[in-house]
């Protein structure tokens, strides 16, 4: 998986962050999200971004969080740039509470794909009440990605080794040479999905309204804990105003 | 099944013609026959994929297990007819062994606890204990199927039907399959139905073979006789032409084998007085 996706790959590992019930942990990104994009001070912004890290640092990801850094680096540079030079009054103030509005809100969501399964994350959708039809289409599509990424294997060797050049020609050359891998692949798809449509049928799929869970998601204390910490986080914007303090 | 015909929709010529079959309890079946001659066909009919999922035209009497397949949805069916396909990769759904085993019983709307105890009771009988928590990618082609085939059997189905099952697997992983199979049919009394190719790697568990060609049954019963008489359409194993050549010579072996081990093992009693 490419760098920029590290981020939403989730490696399993048993710290604090990881055995929070995934709700919680959404309202923490989520509140995080929010306090970062309501408040219009850089001191704010940067206790945000310090804290989503310090979460990251918490949980152990460090390490798969940096290449998704590097890779939002450029983007963070533009919207500095951008707003460098299209801002009026105090442009060197706007344009850095823009950059690191983007960097706490990509972090804090980062935080929440690196310590949250999608199988997690989609018994949370049904906790919520999103039907299984929903949350098991999510689950299935990322359970084959690696299959699907087989497929695109299995059809380009096939073309290759009868001496087809996916690779050849200029940039709209190539992008037609990627039609023929297009076609073949849909087609192998659309056959494997009627065959899973088959096998979910035969472990009787659809046969009541509201299916039983395994697993169900049970908030702990510490959960509780992390859901008044998100409260007050959602409402921290306010603080300095209601503190009458002026910092900028 | 008594005089069953069936015609997919997008074809004229019927597939399956006067279908007469019946299948007791505890037995375990190979279905054989060239590659079209409608065996597959005949599997989804006993669960209901055909004609609830393709349609199509289905004459005939069906009953299994009292059940009409043509009036019972497929998700009822599901409770009688266990069902495992070619590619285990498309019958597995999530990133999780255990919720992979749950997911049928999760359908049938069982409370947790009973789900929990069922899914430890399959792990523990499958051996999947290290696999728990592995995805899909994880696991090998024989493990896929063997994860496949506890997630159908704990759904307790009186009938396991198993459509080439061992087509995408190594012969050693196949014959673990195919030796799983046989130990549901020992222990639980199920009946089962596999459809294969390769005949001597079913031969040392089934009991009965069904041999199809063009639509119709052509051979059924005892599997020496039957595969003998079609090896024509299904290929006989090495194994029958030694034991043949045998007795020709005037050894006085008793049973035929099913194995070259067995058959090894006859000739050396008789060798040995």
């Amino acid at each position: 998986m490419s760098s920029p996706l590290q981020a939403f790959k989730y490696v399993p590992k048993d710290t604090f962050m990881d055995r929070l019930d995934p709700r919680s942990k959404f309202a923490l990104s989520l509140s995080l999200l929010a306090a970062s994009l309501a408040s219009p001070q850089l001191t704010m912004q940067l206790v945000y971004l310090a804290l989503a890290t310090l979460l990251i640092a918490a949980a152990k990801r460090l390490a798969q969080w940096t290449p998704t850094l590097k890779a939002i680096s450029p983007l963070v540079a533009a919207i500095f740039a951008a707003n460098l030079i299209f801002t009026p009054g105090m442009p060197l103030t706007y344009a850095t509470l823009m950059a690191l509005r983007f960097f706490t809100v990509t972090t804090s969501f980062t935080l929440f794909f690196l310590t949250t399964t999608p199988d997690d994350l989609s018994l949370a959708l049904e906790e919520m009440g999103v039907p299984r039809e929903y949350t098991l289409m999510f689950t299935m599509s990322l359970r084959f990605v690696p299959t699907l990424a087989d497929d695109v294997e299995t059809v380009t060797a096939a073309l290759l080794s009868r001496g087809f050049q996916l690779d050849r020609g200029n940039i709209i050359q190539r992008a037609k040479n990627y039609v023929y891998l297009l076609v073949p692949l849909i087609i192998y798809e659309v056959r494997r999905s009627l065959m899973i449509a088959e096998a979910l049928e035969a472990r009787a799929f659809g046969a009541t309204k509201k299916p039983t869970r395994l697993y169900t998601l049970k908030m702990k204390k510490p959960d509780y804990l992390v859901l008044i910490a998100s409260a007050l986080i959602a409402v921290s914007p306010l603080a300095p105003a209601i503190l009458n303090l002026s910092i900028i | 099944m008594e005089g069953v015909n069936y015609t997919y929709p997008s074809s004229e010529e019927p597939v399956l013609r006067n279908i007469d079959l019946r299948i007791g309890r505890g037995e375990y079946i190979l279905l054989a026959g060239p590659s079209g001659c409608g065996k597959s066909t005949l599997a989804r009919i006993l669960n209901g994929l055909i004609p609830n999922f393709y349609g199509g035209k289905l004459e005939g009497k069906i009953l299994v297990d009292g059940k009409d397949p043509r009036k019972t949805p497929t998700y009822e069916m599901a409770l009688t007819v266990g069902f495992v396909f070619q590619n285990p990769e498309n019958q597995l759904f999530f990133s999780d062994v255990e919720r992979e085993i749950a997911f049928g019983l999760e359908n049938l709307g069982l409370p947790p606890h009973e789900i929990r105890r069922k899914v430890e009771d399959a792990i523990r009988k499958y051996g999947l204990e290290n696999l728990r928590h592995r995805s899909p990618a994880e696991l090998s082609g024989g493990q896929k199927q063997k994860v496949a085939i506890a997630s159908v059997m704990v759904m307790e189905p009186k009938l396991l039907v198993l459509d080439e099952p061992t087509a995408n697997l190594d012969p050693i992983s196949a014959v673990k399959v195919l030796g799983l199979v046989k130990r549901e049919v020992l222990e639980r009394r199920i009946s089962a139905i596999v459809i294969e190719h390769r005949v001597e790697l079913v031969l040392p568990y089934v009991d009965r073979v069904v041999v199809m060609d063009r639509g119709r049954i052509v051979g059924d019963g005892e599997p020496y006789s039957v595969i003998q008489e079609n090896s024509g359409l299904i290929g006989r194993p090495a194994i029958f032409d030694v034991y043949a050549r045998l007795r020709a010579k005037g050894f006085p072996l008793h049973r035929w084998p099913r194995t070259p081990e067995q058959l090894a093992e006859d000739l050396k009693r008789i060798l040995q007085g």
